[in-house]
This record gives C-alpha cells, sequence and structure tokens, in this order.
C-alpha cells in the first residue's frame, strides 16, 4: 500500500498501528505493514474468503478516511 | 475449563499472568502478552477458525505463520503422531533412521521438481537454510574447490532466523542493529521487484537486469569462490513478488554457466501455497538444493527438510561424509505426521487437480477434520 501513488511512498507508522489494530478488533489474524500478507489454510472456504475480504475493505477503508489516505 | 496439566493455574486470569511472566514472545518485548492487545492465547482451532482463552474467534489469514496449510484441528494427523510416539518417538540420526523418514523422503522424492531426490531432515525453515548451506560449501569443498564458500541472496528476501539464514537474508537494515556483523562471505542482489526496480528499468525492457547483475555479481567476485545463490521462487517477505517469467531460466542459466550451485527456498513457497505443488514447478525450475518446512507438516510438528539432487549427493559419497548434524533431524513423530500432511497435500485432490487453468479452484479441499 502506497500514500501516494507518484512517488509509490509506503504506508507507514500510525495508519499501519491503526490497520492492524482494525483488522484484530474485527476479527482477522494477519500482519500488515505497508503489505497485507493473506496466506490462509488452503482449506478456506469461499465464505471464509468473503469475509476477508469485507474485514480488509472495512479496516483499509477506514484507515485511509482517519488518515486522509487514498 | 482449560486443560492447566498440574500446574495449578487453573484460569484464565493465572495462566494470562504465568504467559506473561514465564514466556518470552518471539519478536516482543517482554510482558508483551500483559501489554499488547494484538497478543493472545490460543485454546483450540478447525479449519481458518482459531478461538482464543477468551473465547474470541479469529479467521487465520496468515494460516500462523505461513505454515497450516492443511488447517486446524485434524485430529486424524494427532492420532498419527499419538501411533508414532507410542511406537518410537526418536533414534539418533547419525546413528540410524526410521521407517516414517524413509516414507517421507521417498514421498518427498516424487512430488518435489526433477530429480530432487534425497533429503536431509532437520526441525523447520531457519536449520533447513544453514544445512542447504553447509551442504553446498561441503559439495564444493569434496569437489576440490574449497574456497567456493560465498553465498549471494537477495535483498528484501527472509530466510530465517538462525545466523546463516539471517545473514543471507536481505533483511539486514532491522537485524544488523543487534546482530551485525553477521556471516562473512555473503552477498545480496537487487530482487525482481519490477513495482520497485533497484535499477528504475521497466519490464521487458530491462532485459532482466536484476538477474544479470547476480552473473556480475559472481564474475567481480571471481566464480571459484562462490558455492551458491539462494532465492525464493516467489520471494514473500518482500510483498509476494512473482518475478517475470523468463527471471528463473535466466538465473538458473547464470549459475549453471559458473559452476553455482542454486539453493531454492521453499520453506512459505511449498505445498500449494501458490496453487501448485512447489513454487518452482510455475517455471519448471529445479534447485540443485531445495529447502522446505512450514507447509511440510502445517504446523502440527516442527519439522523442515533439504532436498538435493543426485549430482550433489554425489560429492558426498565414499569417505566424504557430511560434516553437519542437528538432534532431531529425522525425528519419527515429526516424519508420521509430516508424512501424513505431505501425502495430504498431495493427496489426488490438492492442489494441482484442485486448480483449473484459470486459476478457479475446481474441487473443493474438505474445509474440516474428516472426523469431527
Amino acid at each position: 500500500m502506497v500514500g501516494d501513488r507518484e512517488t509509490r511512498e509506503k504506508i507507514s507508522g500510525d495508519a499501519i498501528e491503526y490497520l492492524n489494530a482494525g483488522l484484530l478488533k474485527r476479527g482477522l489474524l494477519t500482519r500488515a505493514t505497508h503489505i497485507v500478507f493473506l496466506s490462509p489454510p488452503l482449506c478456506i472456504t469461499r465464505a471464509e474468503i468473503e469475509r476477508i475480504v469485507a474485514i480488509l475493505d472495512d479496516s483499509i477503508g477506514d484507515m485511509e478516511r482517519t488518515f486522509g489516505l487514498g | 475449563m482449560n486443560d492447566t496439566g498440574d500446574t495449578g493455574l487453573s484460569n484464565e486470569a493465572a495462566l494470562k499472568e504465568a504467559a506473561n511472566k514465564h514466556i518470552l514472545m518471539h519478536a516482543s518485548p517482554y510482558g508483551a502478552l500483559g501489554s499488547d492487545s494484538a497478543k493472545r492465547i490460543l485454546v483450540e482451532g478447525k479449519g481458518c477458525m482459531v478461538t482464543d482463552i477468551d473465547g474470541n474467534e479469529f479467521i487465520d489469514a496468515l494460516a500462523g505463520l505461513w505454515l497450516v496449510n492443511v488447517g486446524h484441528g485434524r485430529a486424524e494427523i494427532g492420532a498419527a503422531m499419538a501411533r508414532q510416539a507410542g511406537k518410537l518417538a526418536y533414534a539418533s540420526s547419525t546413528q540410524a533412521t526410521t521407517i516414517p523418514a524413509i516414507q517421507l523422503a521417498t514421498r518427498l522424492s516424487e512430488i518435489t521438481p526433477g530429480d530432487l531426490t534425497t533429503a536431509f531432515f532437520c526441525s523447520g525453515g531457519s536449520e533447513a537454510v544453514e544445512s542447504a548451506i553447509k551442504i553446498a560449501r561441503q559439495y564444493h569443498y569434496f569437489n576440490g574447490a574449497p574456497k567456493r564458500t560465498k553465498i549471494i541472496g537477495r535483498r528484501g528476501s527472509y530466510h530465517g532466523g538462525t545466523f546463516g539464514a539471517m545473514s543471507v537474508s536481505g533483511t539486514r537494515p532491522q537485524s544488523e542493529p543487534f546482530h551485525g556483523p553477521f556471516m562473512p562471505g555473503v552477498l545480496h542482489a537487487s530482487p525482481p521487484y519490477c513495482y520497485r526496480c533497484d535499477f528504475r528499468q521497466t519490464y521487458p525492457s530491462c532485459d532482466l537486469l536484476c538477474a544479470d547483475q547476480i552473473g556480475q555479481m559472481i564474475e567481480y567476485e571471481n566464480p571459484q569462490t562462490v558455492a551458491a545463490v539462494i532465492a525464493e521462487p516467489v520471494s514473500a517477505s518482500n510483498g509476494i513478488v512473482v518475478p517475470p517469467d523468463d527471471y528463473w531460466p535466466r538465473l538458473r542459466g547464470i549459475c549453471d554457466q559458473h559452476g553455482v550451485l542454486l539453493i531454492t527456498d521453499e520453506v512459505i513457497n511449498g505445498f500449494g501455497r501458490t496453487g501448485k505443488m512447489f513454487a518452482c514447478d510455475h517455471w519448471g525450475l529445479v534447485g540443485d538444493i531445495m529447502t522446505m518446512a512450514k507447509g511440510l507438516s502445517s504446523g502440527y510438528a516442527p519439522v523442515g527438510g533439504v532436498m538435493c539432487r543426485p549430482h550433489v549427493m554425489a560429492a558426498f559419497e565414499g569417505d566424504n561424509k557430511l560434516s553437519h548434524l542437528l538432534t532431531y533431524g529425522g525425528h519419527a513423530v515429526a516424519c508420521a505426521i509430516t508424512h501424513r500432511s505431505a501425502m495430504c497435500a498431495g493427496s489426488a485432490c490438492w492442489p494441482e487437480s484442485s486448480w483449473s487453468a484459470t486459476g478457479k479452484r475446481a474441487r473443493k479441499f474438505p474445509a474440516t477434520p474428516s472426523n469431527t
């Protein structure tokens, strides 16, 4: 994830801490830096994938709004 | 109520307090469990879901640490572990091997790329990388090139936390303040990361400068001093960096041209993680030495392995014994359950036949343990 698509500056600091907290609060265990790492068990169901995507959407959107990104 | 054994830790609060005092969590400050809401005590898992001691459920979107490929809570794997533990848990890694180890090695020789044939077992990915480095150096020593000791890694890559693995990793800015100086004789080349190209070039007009740079490094250093190049087929820690399709054939050729061994690190990539059994399979790539761990046991046992091709093994014939041993290499219980996990990963429904050419999963892998 970049804060500026021209300079490709990586998102870091408070925004990433906020994102990690948001992912956890919404029930997703993973690790985010400027990269959100996703490697779930390969037995994952379609419903679980959709839930992961929804949590990511909510959490990243929340971060973008809070920090004026995107 | 959780199983607290004979410790007298009979409730959640006591367990949390004890954990905070008696466990130094990895990559964490002391006492993190009490101060960091991202740390927790997990008590149960099933498929993709895990539950903590407070009853909170989470989707495990990282499969632990990139490894629980077959999912949590597969009691049949635990049962295989129990059967082997009751029969024979351990045999000296230097004086004996066991039937589970033989079965696992044979299975791996069947499913790993090309003519990777012989397994050296260890306890995890870092040990696998350490072992691969030591095997590569001894290969050259026994082939009359004792000065071939240098290892070339790539910037941004991660190969493990032990000293050699950390040294060949391309994550020095994070670890150098605490752990430098690193193992000498290690160089780092640019990764095939087109979005953040070190050369400010664009593929394909770059003509793979990043691969050619490794050839230039080998030539500059003198090929007779270089033992191996180590790289993940798809660099995970660098951001799941998938290289251009002609990158691996080019780099494979460069290594061959200079007599340098190629160590393909499939610790994260392997066992279905990239949609094929091994990421090397996307490009028909065969490393001279291949490391594996993580998905090998799907986390049900701490186990890793190093697969070697026949020409590598040929250097160790006769009196040329391997100068390397690890106490838990080929642990019978680990191999018994790992064999089952690898069989599961390699079964008819998984993963090649479960993904169509369009990338859509064609056949569903059972999401929950079959015996629950």
